[in-house]
């Protein structure tokens, strides 16, 4: 049976400002690219799918696995199958990068180390691992969540605006690594950005 | 800062007023103090005027440390690392800066020595001039220990860079697995991501131990036993709010990625255990003194106990916004301790 994100009935709102009213929307494995104007909702929507933000109506489905308004938090097994590489830097700026990926990644079950040195080492992150987060520039702080965005076995994978602050050479590799996981199929991956991403779209989820 | 020291203090007056005004007017009289230990000194053998001397100029310079991290952010001192500023003239900065922000103690000591020539007592008018002397050189050096608390701020830089440098290798580095109680909690505690860190606070512990030796010990019979327990129950009611406070700060900017995490949410009620942990240790120290030191009775003693596990879950209870409900609970909680502390030998 095909991978497959089910968005039903989505309601959400800040205060009084409404973002989704209803929205549905089903996404298979490969590339889904979110797209919207600033404000749209874009971000929110990984982070409802994270299990950051409590929808307040409506429910979201993945390989048999129900996350519904309601929930007081987003299950273990929702959150163990999905990784949110948010666009923001990781919110621990007094751990050192090696101590924020140690502790993001030893949350899930399945951790290859290897793997994770493998995409630190292509990032070009291995020298910068002995720095605590907060001295980084924004692109290393950029890395060190992508790299387990990369590493791990997980089957929803949130990418917001992953290429922002990335160089050329990160940002290549960036593009590969998501190619081919598009291309085995094992992962839906849900990827915000303002510009068309350098990867095999699949689908398109336009915000208004 | 000091804005948002008086709106906090302008929130909190109707109930300090109505609350401990008396004790409030009482406590003006305490400010002619601060000046007599350094005026003290010069009267005493050298090595205890010394110790008495040192003691108040480090007293003194704590603001500086304590402050430190605000006062020079780690992002100004990497800037400041790039400016073409000599290390003589970054000396003298830190030392105006330390001086305008003990400008407070100086015109505290000020007032003490305004207040000790007209009352004239004759230790002091013996000790005079070096008095004064003792008492400008302890503000003075006050000053430069602050400043020299700022420098190792901007150093601290520089040594975390060389540490990074001297680090293991890659694979070693990726290997840790640092725990939730660690990586949240234990670590922004000392690596300055919490304010106050666990260095103040453990300060802050131990000058709460001093105050409940002081108090049990009777050393000066001068100084009532409620007054040692109204200082000890005020500064532990302190280091529990403002940790209170910290934790909030921290848990609200984590919350929402945790929760994108599948990691276990225990972290949460350990960060409010942690709250309690200063009055809890100072606590039992004190109680332990009690039943060490003299004979005391059972009621008054399970009383004090009671209010010293009860002060924290009540101030846990109330968010640290409610500003008003936090300032009474202050009030309420330092009236009982100080109440059942000193009942304890009646």
């Amino acid at each position: 049976m095909e991978l497959t994100l089910r968005i039903d009935q989505l309601v959400f709102a800040y205060g009084s400002r409404w973002l989704f009213e209803g929205y549905s929307a089903q996404a298979g494995a490969g590339v889904t690219w979110v797209q919207g104007a600033n404000g749209s909702g874009k971000s929110t929507l990984l982070r409802l799918l994270a299990g950051a933000l409590v929808p307040r109506h409506g429910s979201f489905e993945l390989a048999g696995c129900r996350y519904a308004a309601g929930d007081r938090v987003a299950p273990l097994a929702w959150r163990q199958q999905a990784f949110w590489c948010l666009s923001d830097p990781p919110p621990t700026p007094w751990l050192t990068i090696a101590e924020c990926i140690g502790f993001v990644g030893g949350t899930y079950p399945g951790l290859d180390p290897e793997r994770v040195g493998e995409q630190v080492d292509a990032l070009g992150l291995e020298k910068a691992l002995a720095a605590p987060l907060r001295e980084a520039s924004l692109g290393q702080q950029r890395k060190t969540l992508l790299a387990l965005a990369l590493a791990l076995p997980v089957k929803l994978l949130l990418l917001d605006e992953p290429f922002n602050a990335l160089d050329v050479a990160s940002a290549r590799h960036l593009s590969d690594t998501i190619t081919a996981r598009a291309a085995q199929g094992g992962q839906v991956i849900l990827l915000t950005s303002h510009v068309e991403p350098h990867v095999p779209v699949r689908d398109t989820w336009a915000l208004d | 800062m000091l804005i948002e020291l008086l709106r906090s203090l302008k929130e909190a007056l109707p109930i300090l007023a109505g609350v401990a005004g008396p004790l409030f007017v009482a406590s003006f009289a305490l400010l002619a103090w601060a000046g007599v230990p350094p005026m003290l000194a010069v009267t005493l053998s050298w090595r205890g005027g010394l110790a008495l001397w040192t003691a108040q100029a480090v007293l003194g310079a704590w603001p500086l440390w304590a402050l430190r991290g605000r006062l020079l952010p780690e992002a100004w001192c990497v800037q400041l690392r790039c400016l073409p500023l000599r290390a003589r003239a970054l000396a003298w900065a830190d030392v105006v800066v330390s001086a305008a922000v003990l400008a407070p103690l100086a015109a505290l000591y000020l007032l003490s020595v305004a207040v000790f020539a007209w009352q004239r007592p004759a230790w002091w008018l013996q000790a005079m001039p070096m008095a004064l002397v003792s008492l400008a050189a302890s503000w003075i050096a006050s000053c430069l220990l602050g400043a020299a608390a700022l420098a190792w701020q901007r150093r601290g830089v520089v040594v975390r860079a060389h540490r990074a440098m001297r680090a293991r290798s890659p694979e070693a580095l990726l290997a840790q697995r640092p725990g939730q109680f660690v990586a949240l909690l234990w670590w922004p505690g000392w690596r300055g991501a919490l304010t106050p860190g666990f260095a103040s606070l453990i300060a802050g512990i131990v000058v709460a131990m001093g105050l409940a030796l002081a108090w049990t010990l009777g050393p000066w019979p001068v100084v009532p036993g409620a007054a040692w327990a109204l200082m000890f129950s005020v500064l532990l009611i302190a280091l529990t709010e403002r940790l209170q406070r910290a934790m909030e700060q921290h848990l609200a900017a984590l919350a929402p990625w945790l929760a994108a995490l599948p990691a276990a949410t225990g972290w949460r009620w350990r960060a409010r255990a942690l709250v309690g942990v200063p009055m809890l240790l100072a606590g039992m120290v004190a109680v332990l003194l009690v039943v060490a030191t003299r004979p005391w009775r059972v009621w008054p003693l399970a009383a004090f106990a009671l209010g010293l596990v009860a002060t924290p879950l009540a101030l846990n209870a109330v968010p640290t916004t409610n500003r008003e409900g936090h300032v009474a609970l202050w009030a309420v909680c330092a009236g009982l301790l100080t109440a059942f502390g000193s009942e304890l030998w009646n």
